[in-house]
């Protein structure tokens, strides 16, 4: 295993399994602990020093996934291995997005955890090795969560090179911003920034914004201009909505990225440019290439390096240092002495399920203020009556369903600890399909999204529990 | 949703844009500035139901008065009309981060359509 000597906690409630693991790691020299409830694990985290956590997801007390971000945001920021014997592609997914280093699925043999194990080390070591980068400008992007953090280091890294960059993620979580961030703090910072909204063009006015066009070239060009393919030349092109090119542009533009040459709609002379792209989509693209909607060539060209930027729900810890912020900024930008928020009001901003993002917060921030006045504080009531309703509705539903924590007390006769887990489980996952429904309207493509299962899987779940996306 | 419009003078193309964007967004409430001092005024504003700004920069000095309100169009979508598209201009335009520039000269129809879509885009996200 090398010289790299690690401290290590395995959270799995498994005892065999744990001592089987604990007993291998800690014969290649390896300092380990064991947890084997969720509590018990979030309490070593937030007090000692570990370089990996092994994560079991199914716990007596709770889903290891949830408590992953924690996790990953306390002190020594473990890399995280997740453990499960039941995995599926889902959970896998949101185990590596939420930042989990890897992903295994048991049983599996020692050999099989030692050399994730490794690979996990081997990483930390130069993470925790890599000088401090000079201080990126973030104009705009808030937060310190793992989940930022990792965004932080992607916009660096890209920032450094010249490679196209693919940035996904819902709408409203602030691609550009990020898109922005890359150029301001690369090489091409001093040259253009251009914008190319696809989803704002016909596919007629793509074609020629982009390639630019000759006077008389085509009905309605009254006026010779270049492209902005051209004005992007030493700076960056970034197409935002590229999942909305028109599959004809989408051939010509692939061509422009492979040889930085075009010609102008009516235009005989090759243009050269030299831009680096950036671009940027809410769209599965690798669906849309599925389902030839998209060019699987220029799909593959423009991701050399890909930004995940996370919905809010998934980096919740960030939701009020970003709440303040815009807080702040409104205020002084409407000459306002700056507005407290009151405890009822952070507590609003956390009962929500913010479908709409950071840009949904940001402009709820906004109302808020407007409706505030000169109020000094800013209260729930404040908040938009959508929001309101939302939050009413979904504590009527809290109220029916019965509260998370444990009944005080002690039962005559304890069911079988399966049988407890099994039932707890269910009712959470009933409370959670009854937020989905609330949150996406009875629309199942948005409650895919959300819930980062397949249509099938939901349909099936749903089923289970005796519930429609109508209700 | 609202637009916010600066338009300073209401000569023959700026009186032709103002017809162009009334029709192609009958639906929205269009506030129009006419000075640098009203729009300066406007964007200091609480502005929970803008998202879009559409501003005439009738000659470079206005331009570069614009410029100087960058900070306050952050969350803006702005749709830019120069006097011309020279490379110095453009150069000083991409600083606004624009989504759509037409110049002018121009007849403005690709304008009305890229506000049209625009709004419908932006005026569906969550809280507009």
């Amino acid at each position: 295993m090398g010289d790299v000597m690690a401290e290590i906690l395995i959270i799995d409630d498994d005892e065999l399994f744990c001592e089987l693991l604990s007993n291998a790691f800690t014969d290649d020299g390896h300092k380990v602990d064991c947890a084997h409830t969720l509590k018990s694990g979030l309490r070593l985290v937030s007090k000692r020093y570990f370089d990996i956590v092994f994560l079991d997801v199914r716990l007596p007390d709770g889903n290891g996934l949830d408590k992953l971000t924690e996790i990953r945001d306390s002190a020594s920021a473990p890399e995280v291995i997740i453990l499960t014997g039941a995995g599926t592609p889902n959970g896998a997914e949101l185990a590596i997005k939420s930042g989990a280093w890897d992903y295994i699925q048991k049983p599996s043999t020692i050999s099989a955890m030692t050399l994730p194990l490794i690979r996990a080390l081997q990483y930390r070591e130069e993470k925790l090795k890599k000088k401090p980068s000079a201080v990126l400008k973030m104009e705009g992007i808030i937060g310190s969560s793992s989940r930022m953090k990792a965004c932080h280091d992607l916009v660096s890294e890209a920032a450094s090179c010249d490679a196209s960059v693919l940035i996904t993620g819902e709408t409203g979580t602030g691609k550009e911003l990020f898109a922005k961030a890359i150029h301001e703090n690369s090489p091409r910072a001093s040259r253009n920034f251009v914008i190319v909204d696809c989803a704002s063009l016909t596919p007629s006015l793509t074609e020629s914004t982009l390639f630019g066009c000759e006077k008389g070239a085509y009905t309605g060009a009254d006026y010779s201009r270049d492209g902005l393919i051209k004005q992007a030349n030493g700076g960056t092109l970034f197409l935002d909505e590229i999942g909305e090119l028109p599959p004809s542009i989408q051939k010509s533009f692939l061509r422009v990225l492979q040889e930085h040459r075009f010609r102008s709609l009516g235009g005989g002379k090759e243009i050269e440019s030299d831009f680096r792209l950036i671009a940027a989509t809410n769209r599965h693209l690798d669906q849309m290439v599925m389902d030839g909607l998209f060019r699987e060539d220029l799909f593959f060209r423009i991701r050399s390096m890909t930004l995940e930027v996370p919905p809010l729900r998934e980096h919740l810890n960030d939701l009020i240092e970003i709440a303040a912020y815009h807080a702040a900024r409104i205020c002084k930008r409407s000459h306002m002495e700056p507005k407290k928020l009151s405890s009822d009001f952070v507590e609003a901003l956390r009962s929500y399920t913010w479908p709409g993002n950071v840009r949904e917060l940001v402009n709820a921030v906004e109302r808020a203020i407007a409706a505030a006045l000169s109020a000094p504080t800013l209260f729930a009531k404040h908040l938009p009556s959508a929001i309101r309703v939302k939050l009413a509705q979904l504590k009527a539903f809290g109220a029916m369903s019965g509260k998370d924590g444990p009944d005080v007390g002690v039962p005559a006769k304890l069911p079988l600890l399966k049988v407890f887990r099994e039932e707890m489980y269910s009712k959470a996952e009933e409370k959670y399909l009854q937020q989905l429904i609330l949150s996406c309207h009875g629309d199942i493509s948005e409650a895919c999204r959300m819930s980062g299962l397949g249509r099938a899987r939901l349909y099936e779940i749903l089923t289970k529990h005796h519930m429609k996306l109508s209700n | 949703m609202s637009v916010i419009l600066y338009l300073p003078k209401k000569e023959k193309s700026e009186e032709h844009l103002l017809r162009i964007i009334q029709k192609a967004i009958p639906d929205q409430v269009i506030e129009i500035c006419s000075s640098i001092r009203e729009l300066s005024d406007r964007l200091h504003q609480p502005m929970p139901d803008v998202r879009v700004a559409v501003l005439y920069a009738a000659n470079r000095a206005e331009l570069m008065e614009i410029i100087y309100l960058n900070d306050l169009l952050g969350e803006l979508k702005v749709v830019l009309v120069l006097p011309d598209s020279d490379p110095d201009v453009l150069e000083k335009a991409y600083i606004l981060c624009p989504r759509f520039i037409a110049v002018a000269e121009s007849d403005f129809v690709h304008l009305g359509s890229v506000l049209k879509k625009m709004t419908d885009l932006y005026g569906k996200a969550h809280g507009a």
